[in-house]
């Protein structure tokens, strides 16, 4: 291939596909514009190596879509280890919010904003990714690729090698800890 | 009869899964007589929602004309070093 007219098809891949493969990395690696444009620079590479093996079976931005996520996934597999996981699942932090016989510590109230007011606010962004970042390892993996991606339980299940139970019971200390975190930096605050 | 621990697992399980009709209607029972699990549900429902809109509005802003440049610079420097 002459590097050239090779060049001009990478081009075209970053004009076309570039903002897409972007945003699918970016959710999915908890708002890291940084490293979600390191990895899409790593797939239009790739990418490119791999060209000549691309069948034309799917669309170019679903094969290199393809490409991205594998990266990505190996990326997260990465940074949640095995002994995280095991250490996380066995840990029991339900006490910080129930007592002995399931009821609630502090009691939580209905909050009186609307999502799409919230979707405006900066502040509200600020104190939620601070909120994010205060969750261990794990749990903001599960959440963020949950929630923020929207990808499916059984993909994320897959994606990084956990059972249903497993998600479950992460998901649900997640917000757990958002709720409260949430309530105390923000909705209990404005509420009073 | 669910306790408060329970029924907040139910309610969050539910956005993620499709709960049986035994967990279904023990949930909305609970529901109904507590409004401190009200409330965890109607929190946990909105903040679905605002990260699904705050979602839908960072994958609108994309990348700036200046990070795809660099971005095809970069490509380009490692596919010419892939040529000699
Ligand atoms: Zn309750």
């Amino acid at each position: 291939m002459g590097s050239n007219k090779d060049f001009l098809l990478v081009e075209g891949w970053v004009e076309e596909h570039g903002d897409y493969l972007h945003c699918f990395a970016t959710t999915r690696l908890n708002g890291d514009r940084e490293m979600a444009r390191d990895m899409v620079q790593e797939t239009f590479i790739a990418g490119w190596k791999a060209y000549q093996a691309f069948e034309g079976k799917s669309t170019v931005r679903t094969w290199l879509t393809g490409i991205l996520k594998y990266k990505i996934i190996d990326h997260i597999r990465k940074q949640v280890r095995v002994e995280n996981l095991a250490d996380e699942i066995s840990r029991d932090p339900s006490s910080d919010w129930f007592g002995s016989d399931g009821r609630w510590h502090e009691s939580p109230k209905a909050w009186g904003s609307s999502p799409e007011s919230l979707c405006e606010n900066d502040n509200f962004h600020m104190i939620l990714h601070r909120c994010m970042a205060k969750l261990p390892d794990v749990q903001r993996q599960v959440f963020t690729q949950r929630e923020l991606s929207g990808d499916s339980s059984d993909a994320i299940c897959k994606d990084l090698d956990i059972s249903s139970s497993n998600l479950h019971v992460l998901m649900h200390r997640a917000r757990l800890s958002l709720r409260a975190c949430l309530n105390h930096h923000w909705f209990g605050k404005r509420e009073l | 009869m669910y306790s408060c621990k329970q029924a907040s697992r139910m309610a969050s399980d539910a956005l993620d899964r499709k709960l049986t009709w035994s967990e279904f209607f023990h949930l909305k029972l609970h529901l109904m007589m507590c409004g401190m699990c009200r409330g965890f549900n109607q929190n946990i429902h909105l903040l679905e929602s605002a990260l699904k809109n705050i979602n839908h509005k960072s994958s609108r802003e994309g990348l700036s004309a200046d990070e795809k440049e660099s971005i095809k610079k970069s490509v380009k420097r490692a596919l010419e070093n892939e040529h000699h």
